[in-house]
């Protein structure tokens, strides 16, 4: 089972239609695919039409010293293969509620493992604040995926996580591989051109080589609560993030993005 | 005024770091048993206490070493070291020390707003005014380095102390040149100080992080005789 995270502690840069539009291709190539909400806004959980403020069973139960196992949590969706694992509201009080006891930034590994013969893959789409849940999740994941809105303040944004990622490193004790996916690309526009010149300019490798366009139908895919690949495989966001697989995969094969080490 | 609120704060590296590492680190149910002595690692760096310290006969009343066989504590390690515990890495004089968290009040940035003790030993460095308590600030290199490695210190503090590591509920400062980062250890990876050691702030020594893990409790107890 390969477990891989969505992040980036800038909201609105695509995280969400990052995580479900990769979990929906898994799924249309017959991998058993969950996607884990671990965002307590909940923006993956009312994609697949779950109502984040009033749902019982979600990540929430999990940090409970008595948790339920997985499966009882887990969600069908209308994409064959792809299961949700629904975030709550309640789980923005997690941090307060738990402070930094040892040991609760693996609750998710844990939950994970115990179904690691029922998911080829999961997709954890991250809150955009360093907390225990992003903490979770990026201890229990092999892959980080960054979505970078191709935009100036966005990119500006970026040497936070990498930092994050850097301290998570230290603390897990082995690296963790990365990627930028530069997103909402709008190739009409001076200043989309400009940021992704930079961003390349400044990360180098750590960048995917291609991008993912701007594509209203995006939008269409969200309202009818399927991945866009379900809804079009044949629109050019959907394309876009069906060569991101591609790339992922072939990577998860032979690493060589960037790993950054914990050291000194 | 928030100034003041702010100085109790940790740098933002180290709380971060202490978050990370408290999230990911497995919980101990089980209480440890001691390492065996024998495995104990043979020490490079040591550490010699100054001339300038005190006699260090620290007196144990009976009733702490009863309360210590009602916890059944099987060994001489402090409370804080009995399972995997955290510790402030932190360079003096170049040497490197660790402060168990257990022991760490807070970290301050040095400033010049130290108020000279004339007529004290020269490893007072002064006084700090900390929110409303007046903590003696100890020019730790000068208290922990053996005389022949003091001789290389530059002599102006305000060149190599950068911050001050407040102990013992900050009762103490400790000035230094830099702070490092939070590490976990586990209690089998520190020589401890074996019961005869002149050095009683010495709790004992990791090989792996090439530091001196300070007794904070023996070290202000040091420090309060010292003063009298």
């Amino acid at each position: 089972m390969q477990v891989w995270a969505v992040a980036n502690q800038k909201g609105g840069v695509g995280k969400t239609t990052t995580a479900v539009s990769l979990a929906g291709l898994l799924a249309q190539r017959g991998r058993r695919t969950l996607l884990v909400d671990l965002d307590p806004h909940g923006s993956l959980t009312a994609y697949f039409g779950h109502d984040p403020d009033s749902i019982t069973d979600s990540v929430y139960e999990l940090f409970r010293d008595d948790a339920p196992a997985v499966g009882a949590l887990l969600r069908d969706s209308d994409v064959p293969e792809l299961a949700v694992l629904p975030a709550s509201t309640a789980m923005v009080t997690l941090d307060r509620q738990l402070g930094a006891q040892a040991g609760k930034g693996l609750v998710i590994k844990r939950a994970l493992d115990s179904v690691r013969h029922d998911f080829d893959h999961v997709i954890i789409d991250c809150p955009p604040v360093l907390g225990i849940l992003m903490v979770n999740a990026l201890a229990a994941c092999e892959q980080l995926i960054i979505p970078v809105q191709t935009e100036f303040l966005a990119i500006k944004g970026l040497e936070r996580i990498l930092h994050t990622l850097q301290m998570i490193g230290r603390s897990r004790g082995d690296g963790l591989r990365h990627v930028i996916v530069p997103t909402m690309f709008d190739r009409r526009t001076r200043a989309s051109i400009d940021a992704l010149r930079s961003l390349r300019r400044d990360y180098g490798t750590q960048v995917w080589e291609a991008v993912v366009p701007v594509d209203t139908q995006f939008r269409d895919a969200s309202r009818q609560h399927l991945p866009l690949s379900v809804l079009n495989p044949r629109a050019r966001g959907a394309a876009a993030y069906a060569a991101l697989l591609n790339s992922l995969l072939a990577q998860g094969e032979v690493p060589k993005l960037r790993v950054i080490h914990g050291h000194g | 005024m928030a100034e003041n609120s702010t100085k109790t704060l940790l740098d933002e590296g180290i709380a971060l770091s202490m978050f990370l590492d408290t999230l990911l680190r497995e919980p101990q149910p089980e209480p440890r048993e001691a390492p065996p002595a024998a495995q104990a690692p043979v020490l490079e760096v040591v550490p010699t206490v100054t001339p300038a310290a005190p006699p260090v006969e620290v007196a144990h009343p009976a009733a702490e070493v009863e309360v210590a066989a009602e916890a059944s504590v099987d060994n001489d390690r402090p409370a804080w070291a009995q399972e995997t515990f955290q510790a402030l890495l932190f360079k003096a004089g170049g040497l490197r020390l660790a402060v168990p968290l257990a022991e760490l009040h807070g970290i301050v940035e040095w400033h010049d707003d130290i108020t000279p003790m004339p007529g004290h030993a020269d490893f007072y460095l002064g006084l700090l005014q900390h929110q409303d308590k007046t903590v003696p600030v100890i020019d730790t290199a000068r208290f922990v380095l053996p005389a022949d490695r003091l001789a290389k210190l530059a002599p102006d503090v305000a060149e190599r102390i950068t911050r001050i590591v407040l102990i013992d509920e900050a009762r103490w400062g400790l000035a230094c040149d830099e702070v490092e980062r939070v590490v976990n250890l586990e209690p089998d990876q520190v020589r401890w100080r074996s019961a005869q050691t002149s050095r009683r702030w010495l709790a004992g020594t990791v090989v792996e992080h090439m530091c001196a893990l300070l007794d904070g409790a023996a070290f202000a107890q040091l420090l309060a005789r010292g003063r009298d």
